[in-house]
């Protein structure tokens, strides 16, 4: 297992190098979804006033609302983003040293990931301050969730750093596609409110059941059930695609850098 | 000496294809003319760095590789080390091998050398566990316990590569593939270092070694390699083939080395000249 050790080690150290010497880290890793989430709220639900009807959960706590969609969304955007620059990054390594590829990648994204759990207790006290109660499917549902995001991230991640190396026009197309998935997959607004027919369109972006799931489990304490079934399948797709792009380029990487 | 009729390493008619970019850069207006975008489209010039090399390396044995700048060793060595495919041909290793071609490859200059140590030894393939062992000999052999826990941006040039070298040697490997980079640190590292060859000398190990430095091939290689644009021309005893890779360089090139001798010299006397001014100019203001 020296290549998942080798894994550990890389995040480890990139966590460590990253926060040392900043005091406040740990506020830093919230201060984003946090920030985000104050001027949404008060932009969408206060000045524009898209909560003032219905008693539904959702639409009472637009501000958990928007907290629950934006930490997994923080999660997924800064993933995809580093492990885009993750093979390019580290040119001089791979020309110089023989070791697993995937590392790089996986590693972007761990870094990600580790950092969405150690949030994670803010969101539930965010939550828990709403006046929502803690429930018991909390405990099958995150596990559940957060692995489906990172195995879906996985396979981007892998999908991006490999098309990066010979496609350096990727970096930029991904912040603008990420944008627009910003404002497409509902971290803003719940998916039962996007009109029928521009369904299919919004559930093109696996993210959006995804982050709808999320949202459930967190104000509503359901499970995710059939409705998931976007997100599942891209996974599958992106896990598939990305390991076979990844493993058929790997070879060239050392030569294209 | 250990048995020598193993083999270590296997080159197969090993050839590796680059393609040289085009000269100008691509525009938008390229599509616009059907002469430019052809231009961009067809095929790009080939350029062998390899053509057609065999040959094998028994375990226990000290290849050297020489060659003029550009003659294609490092590809050779890059190719050897798994780093970049050959274009046609097979390589064959057997054993566990590493390759160093470049000293401290990978360090994070903001995190401590002994987490540097500990990661790098990681990504030259030990174990979790070996590299928690060896990391303190690691740190003993280059000398830099008392700095151990300084994070490498503090460190000197000479202390990176010394660090990088005592990571490289402890790795162990059956086979080892060094490019270039003994020349490492101070006289008293240097023989260090030397020492540590002997060691692995005598444990057996195979070593490749491309190096331009003829006394140390001389001295520690049990065969050597002549590379002459991309092609093995030569394979045999150190000395000799040595003395002839010295007696090639002196017939193929003494305009380079005059034109290269003026230019030095120009820019030597030129340096002399600016500081003179300098010191000229400086005077009269220190009164």
């Amino acid at each position: 297992m020296t290549a998942w050790d080798l894994l550990v080690a890389v995040t480890l150290r990139d966590l460590k190098v990253r926060y040392q010497g900043t005091v406040l880290s740990y506020i830093w890793w919230i201060a984003r979804p946090l920030a985000l989430g104050m001027v949404l709220y008060f932009a969408l639900g206060r000045v524009l006033r898209l909560d003032v009807e219905g008693s539904d959960v959702y639409v009472a706590n637009y501000g958990v609302f928007l907290l629950a969609g934006l930490f997994p969304w923080f999660w997924f955007s800064g993933a995809v983003q580093q492990s885009a620059s993750a093979i390019v990054a580290n040119g001089g390594l791979l020309k110089k040293v023989r070791f697993p590829r995937l590392i790089l990648p996986l590693s972007a994204v761990f870094f990600n990931t580790v950092q969405f759990l150690l949030t994670l207790p803010i969101l539930i006290i965010f939550v828990l301050f709403a006046g929502i109660d803690p429930d018991i499917t909390w405990a099958v549902g995150i596990p559940l969730l957060l692995g489906l995001q990172l195995l879906m991230l996985m396979g981007l991640g892998m999908l991006v750093a490999a098309l990066n190396v010979f496609f350096r026009d990727l970096g930029p197309l991904i912040e603008v596609v990420l944008l627009l998935m910003f404002y497409t997959s509902g971290v803003i607004f719940p998916l039962e409110r996007v009109p029928e027919r521009f369904q299919p369109i919004v559930k093109l972006s696996p993210m959006t059941t995804l982050l709808e799931a999320w949202r459930d489990l967190f104000l509503r304490g359901s499970l995710p059930g059939l409705d998931l079934w976007p997100a599942v399948a891209g996974t599958v797709v992106v896990v598939v695609i990305g390991v076979t792009t990844f493993r058929t380029l790997e070879r060239f990487f050392a030569d294209a850098l | 000496m250990p048995s020598s009729d193993e083999l270590a390493v296997q080159l197969d008619g090993v050839s590796k294809r680059y393609f040289l970019n085009p000269v100008k850069p691509f525009r938008l207006s390229d599509v616009a003319s059907p002469r430019a975008l052809w231009h961009r489209l067809r095929p790009r010039e080939p350029f062998w760095a390899l053509r057609d090399v065999t040959m094998s390396v028994n375990r226990g044995e000290i290849v050297g590789i020489i060659g003029a700048n550009g003659s294609g060793k490092s590809t050779l060595l890059r190719v050897l080390a798994g780093l970049s495919p050959p274009t046609t041909g097979s390589v064959t290793i057997h054993g566990r091998y590493a390759a160093l071609l470049e000293l401290g490859a990978g360090f994070h200059r903001q995190a401590t050398g002994r987490e540097n140590a500990y990661l790098n030894a990681l990504f030259m393939g030990l174990s979790k566990r070996e590299a928690k062992e060896r990391v303190p000999e690691i740190l003993e052999f280059s000398g830099l316990e008392q700095f151990a826990d300084q994070p490498m941006r503090t460190y000197s040039a000479g202390m990176f590569l010394r660090l990088g070298f005592s990571v490289a040697i402890h790795v162990q490997p059956e086979i080892f593939l060094i490019d270039e980079i003994l020349a490492v640190g101070d006289a008293e590292f240097q023989k260090k270092c030397f020492d540590h060859f002997d060691k692995l000398q005598q444990r057996g190990t195979t070593i490749i070694i491309v190096s331009h430095n003829v006394d140390v091939l001389k001295e520690f290689a049990s065969r050597v390699v002549l590379i002459e644009h991309g092609k093995a021309v030569l394979d045999g005893d150190p000395i000799e083939v040595t003395r002839e890779y010295i007696e090639r360089r002196k017939e193929s090139s003494p305009e380079f080395k005059q034109a290269f001798r003026r230019a030095l010299l120009q820019r030597w006397s030129d340096e002399a000249i600016t500081t003179q001014q300098e010191d000229a100019s400086e005077t009269p203001a220190q009164r």
